[in-house]
């Protein structure tokens, strides 16, 4: 049942909270503002729990922050995305049964001194020019916004959530408010940048200040960005939440009946940070699982990079069986869990969160265009979650660690990366990479090999600096990869890295160093050994050798890797048993660890182990087909 | 003639009985497993061979060869896919698990037939019963397959049904246990099909005693026998079929528990005693099935037969040996002997069949040499090919003695 509102009660809230001394959402020093802010944004918004609507009236005050006027002002329509003919559903192939579909509707559109300009609004289909695609509405205003200048637009809009897709929608009566205002585009090196919503992109937006308020019914619990401000029951079953979030550049919400409150506390240089836990009942048993690891990610972030400067940080607990879980917001999570995860199995739960909690670094205070340059924030937010489990849970174990078996985060970042590894660069735009699985190999994996790679190449002090560095000049601003790049190279000291980055991120080459032979020369001693090593990718980086005897020593040689192959020999009254690049496993970009080495002595327990795995396969299910015809 | 009312075998007679109906038969057991396992070993060698330039020498392979690290194992993985060799070690492993399963389909019908007609186990009895009853046994497969396929059909859209309305009710471990036992009816009735299908194979050894040679008129007499039977049939195939692969899990288990990672001979054979095991089970299943069957429905032509011969051949001396008094002459036993003890003994006291009493040599077969009773028998219940004329018909000779 949709509550009607009027423009007099928008403006009566918005002059009620002016008027009030307004409680702060930050713990910033000295209380003032850390970003530009450049936007405010009052929503006040019913939601319709049964029929997963929510009608609302927004209030945004846009100021002009380039020393351009402006004519036209863009809104992201994200809910819009999920329609059978959007540009997200033809690409992912996306397909809605009925009913299940989502939308935004904008009801009215006017600005204060403007007027209605309901007239003057459009779609437009910036990148692939699809008409049918409502994901960027534009407002053409009667007479430009002077340099500095703002403008308060009113909106009224109605949203249908869709059937839990792509972190949106709802999934029993649980109800992700993800997406689900119209937000305005971001005015960046002098020109609008307000991207489509496609399969493999996100979001970017410019920091302000966010005032919400939220009316359901009593018997949901809500969960949001910021910190609450406020409850209010209404004599019809129904409360009203109020929420206030400043410096952020989103406002996401999560509600369901069935959230368990568990709240605890972060101490950092700033002041205390809360940590709210918002956790279903079915995943009761996990509430320890999830508190420890959220405040262990904050402490090593806040260790490595800076202090997380909000007061408080709310975590969801997405509904199982959705598209919900594993997904930042500013100051606000969505993980997922199972019931039958086992404590020793830390790629569920753990590494969810200490992934979404990196992106309050990466994307929350650093925020990067993620729709352009989407290895900004999900390749390092990556980098610095298997930094983070690594320490938390063991290098090569952070994934699994049994009798038979082991398994190391970074081990299985680097396979996926292998799964695609010159199908496109790293910093190809969002929405071009040759398919969604590359997308996810090269954005995520890749960008995490590369900086691993570069770690050894530098030292891992050196570039958990130069990332620190890197967050504290550009945190609530927009950078973009050469600034990323820059501040490594000035931090470093190296100018000689450009080649590496030209490769590694700009292009496609492929690392691949083998040693491809060894030779003892001599009947007995002294030997004459002989390695000879070769560079079989495109890719050029410098390697180092390490080359073991039969008496035990070792001799180490380094080879600038320019030239296709180069040869080393030693005389040594011992005879060489082995040969290695790599050896330290520190160039997880080199895309062939097998050919690493080369030992002289024949070992085959490996590939007769392998083959008694695959006899047994293949005769059990022979048997199995047996029973079935 | 008056068809004898003998006691069904009870659960644990079908299982005793079952089983030694299948260890008498050993080497039909073996058999099977060696093409088994003959084939799992070729299909090994594209892959050993494959591996050999990634891992004999390279210090990587020591990431598999001991604790496996998973991430090892995937990189190899993509490796071999890059390969050109990959695709030839996927065409081999489907051409030659499609040739097992053909040998196999051939061993196992032989297998029903020398259950059902007591005949030695020899592997020229085995394919021949298999190659001479295979038609019909895929006619068997395609019917009993329609059947099964209508009844799980129904049972797994009920089962999505329910699950989608838990879906909108339940998470956590509630829907995991509804999707789990769901799961378990349709499994169990998809067994039951089974079941039923190794009973009408059953029936088409048995009525091939007789003449009847439609595999269509096998499946009534099996869905018969086993709803008059039904606890003690599914039982024992269920208790079977679980001990089969419970063996299988010990020696896995076995194997993971006890065996070093670089310890591969013991863990190939830990690994082939839990497939001869699970294999073993599925004859066991059989042998039972074959134990109810020619209990509870003896095939009524072999008792003309037997009749017919006594009216041909003069009685022996001691014919209080037919009779089903247990006085061994001979070393041999018969397949009449095996029927007259059907109809005679009692299930629960299973007696040693008696040795047979060699026939006394008829002037007519003095000059003919000997005709096997396989050949005899397939010359009166035509196992496949042309009836035989009744103007070419030989009498059939007396029983021989023939050695197991």
């Amino acid at each position: 049942m949709p509550y009607p509102r009027t423009w007099l009660t928008g403006a009566a809230l918005l002059l009620a909270l002016s008027a009030r001394g307004q409680v702060s959402a930050l713990n910033s020093p000295d209380g003032k503002p850390l970003s530009q802010r450049i936007v405010a944004y009052w929503i006040d918004a019913a939601v319709n729990t049964d029929a997963k609507t929510v009608d609302a009236t927004e209030i945004l005050e846009y100021r002009n922050p380039s020393d351009k006027p402006i004519a036209t002002v863009p809104f992201h329509l994200y809910l819009n995305a999920f329609r059978p003919q959007s540009t997200f559903s033809r690409e992912s192939h996306q397909s809605y049964a009925k009913g299940t579909q989502g939308a935004i509707e904008i009801k009215s559109v006017s600005a204060e001194g403007y007027g209605d300009l309901s007239q003057t609004t459009r779609f437009t289909a910036p990148d692939d020019g699809n008409q049918d695609d409502h994901t960027v509405m534009e407002v053409i205003l009667p007479k430009p916004i002077a340099p500095g200048e703002a403008i308060r637009f009113h909106l009224a809009f109605q949203d249908k959530f869709p059937l839990s897709v792509a972190r949106n929608g709802y999934k029993r009566d649980f109800l992700m408010g993800a997406q689900w205002f119209p937000k305005v585009g971001v005015l960046w090196h002098g020109a609008w940048n307000c991207h489509q919503y496609h399969a493999t992109t996100e979001f970017f937006s410019d920091f302000g200040t966010y005032n919400v308020s939220l009316r359901l019914p009593q018997r949901y619990i809500v969960g949001a960005t910021g910190v609450q401000i406020g409850e209010q029951a209404n004599s019809d079953g129904t409360r009203t939440l109020s929420f206030r979030g400043e410096d952020i550049h989103d406002f996401a919400w999560a509600a369901s009946p069935h959230f368990e409150v568990a709240d605890d506390n972060f101490f950092n240089s700033l002041g205390p940070v809360k940590v709210h836990a918002l956790i279903l009942a079915s995943h009761a048993d996990h509430r320890e699982r999830y508190l420890s690891i959220l405040k262990q990610s904050l402490q090593k972030y806040d260790e490595w990079y800076g202090p997380y400067p909000y007061k408080q940080i709310t975590l969801i607990d997405a509904e199982p069986d959705s598209e919900i879980g594993g997904m930042e917001y500013p100051t606000l999570i969505t993980a997922e869990t199972a019931w039958w995860e086992p404590a020793w199995y830390y790629y569920g739960t753990e590494q969810t969160v200490a992934h979404e909690v990196g992106h309050q670094y990466w994307y929350g205070m650093v925020a990067t265009n993620e729709v352009e340059e989407p290895w900004l924030d999900e390749g390092i937010t990556s980098y610095s979650e298997g930094k983070a489990t690594d320490s938390l849970f063991g290098r090569n174990t952070s994934l699994l660690n049994a009798r038979t078996l082991y398994g190391s985060e970074a081990g299985l970042d680097r396979l996926s990366y292998l799964l695609h590894p010159d199908e496109d660069p790293i910093a190809r735009l969002g929405w071009q990479f040759a398919s969604g699985a590359s997308y996810g190999s090269i954005v995520y994996d890749k960008t995490t090999a590369m900086l691993l790679t570069l770690e050894a190449m530098l030292g891992e002090a050196t570039l958990r600096q130069a990332l620190h560095v890197y967050f504290l000049r550009y945190r609530f601003q927009h950078p973009n990869g050469r600034d990323f790049l820059n501040t490594i190279a000035e931090v470093s000291g190296r100018q000689d890295l450009q080649p590496y980055f030209a490769q590694a991120i700009y292009g496609t080459e492929v690392l691949d160093y083998s040693v491809d032979s060894l030779s003892a020369g001599g009947v007995t001693g002294p030997y004459h050994s002989s390695v000879m090593v070769r560079r079989k990718g495109s890719f050029v980086f410098p390697v180092k050798l390490e080359v073991g005897f039969a008496d035990g020593s070792k001799e180490q040689a380094t080879w600038d890797g320019e030239d296709r192959w180069a040869r080393f020999s030693w005389d040594k009254p011992s005879r060489v048993v082995y040969a290695q690049v790599d050896a330290d496993q520190n160039v997880p970009l080199d895309v062939d660890s097998f050919n690493n080495s080369l030992t002289l002595r024949r070992d085959r327990t490996a590939r007769m182990k392998l083959t008694n795995y695959w006899v047994f396969a293949q005769q059990l299910l022979a048997q199995w087909w047996s029973f079935l015809v | 003639m008056e068809k004898t009312t003998r006691p069904v075998p009870n659960l644990l007679v079908l299982l005793v009985n079952g089983f030694q109906l299948a260890l008498r038969n050993w080497p039909c057991v073996v058999w099977a497993y060696a093409v088994n396992l003959s084939f799992g070993l070729l299909a090994g060698v594209p892959l050993a061979t494959g591996l050999a330039p990634y891992l004999d020498h390279s210090l990587a392979a020591q990431r598999i060869a001991g604790t496996i690290d998973i991430a090892s194992l995937g990189e190899l993985g993509t490796h071999l896919r890059d390969s050109g060799f990959f695709p030839i070690l996927v065409h081999t492993s489907v051409w030659l698990n499609l040739l097992q399963l053909l040998l196999l389909f051939v061993l196992f019908t032989g297998s029903v037939f020398v259950f059902v007609s007591a005949e030695p186990p020899r592997i020229s009895v085995l394919l021949r019963g298999g190659t001479a009853y295979f038609f019909r046994f895929v006619r068997a497969a395609i019917l009993a397959g329609c059947g099964g396929a209508v009844v799980l059909a129904i049972l797994l859209g009920l089962r999505a049904a329910l699950l989608a309305w838990v879906d909108a009710t339940y998470v956590g471990s509630g829907m995991f246990y509804y999707g789990l036992f769901s799961g378990a009816v349709v499994l169990l009735a998809a067994l039951l099909v089974r079941l039923w299908w190794d009973l009408v194979e059953v029936y088409i050894v048995r009525n091939a005693m007789h003449g009847e040679r439609s595999a269509r008129r096998a499946l009534l007499p099996a869905f018969r026998v086993l709803s008059r039977n039904f606890f003690r049939t599914f039982g024992s195939f269920l208790l079977t079929g679980a001990t089969g692969v419970g063996a299988l899990g010990l020696c896995l288990y076995l194997w993971k528990e006890l065996v070093s990672p670089r310890q591969v001979w013991i863990a190939f054979l830990l690994a082939q005693a839990g497939l001869f095991l699970l294999l073993a089970s599925r004859f066991w299943q059989r042998g039972l099935e074959t134990t109810l069957v020619m209990s509870v429905d003896p095939p009524a032509v072999v008792e003309e037969e037997i009749a017919t011969v006594e009216e041909e051949a003069p009685a022996p001396a001691n014919a209080e040996v037919l009779t089903g008094v247990s006085e061994p002459t001979l070393s041999d036993p018969t397949l009449r002997d095996l029927v007259q003890k059907l109809q005679t003994q009692p299930w629960a006291n299973p007696q040693p069949v008696p040795p047979p009493v060699p026939p006394p040599k008829l002037e007519t077969e003095a000059k003919e040499p000997s005709i096997s009773l396989l050949d005899q028998h397939a010359a009166k219940f035509p196992l496949g090919g042309p009836v035989p004329d009744e103007d070419t018909k030989e009498k059939p000779a007396g029983p021989s003695p023939k050695k197991r």
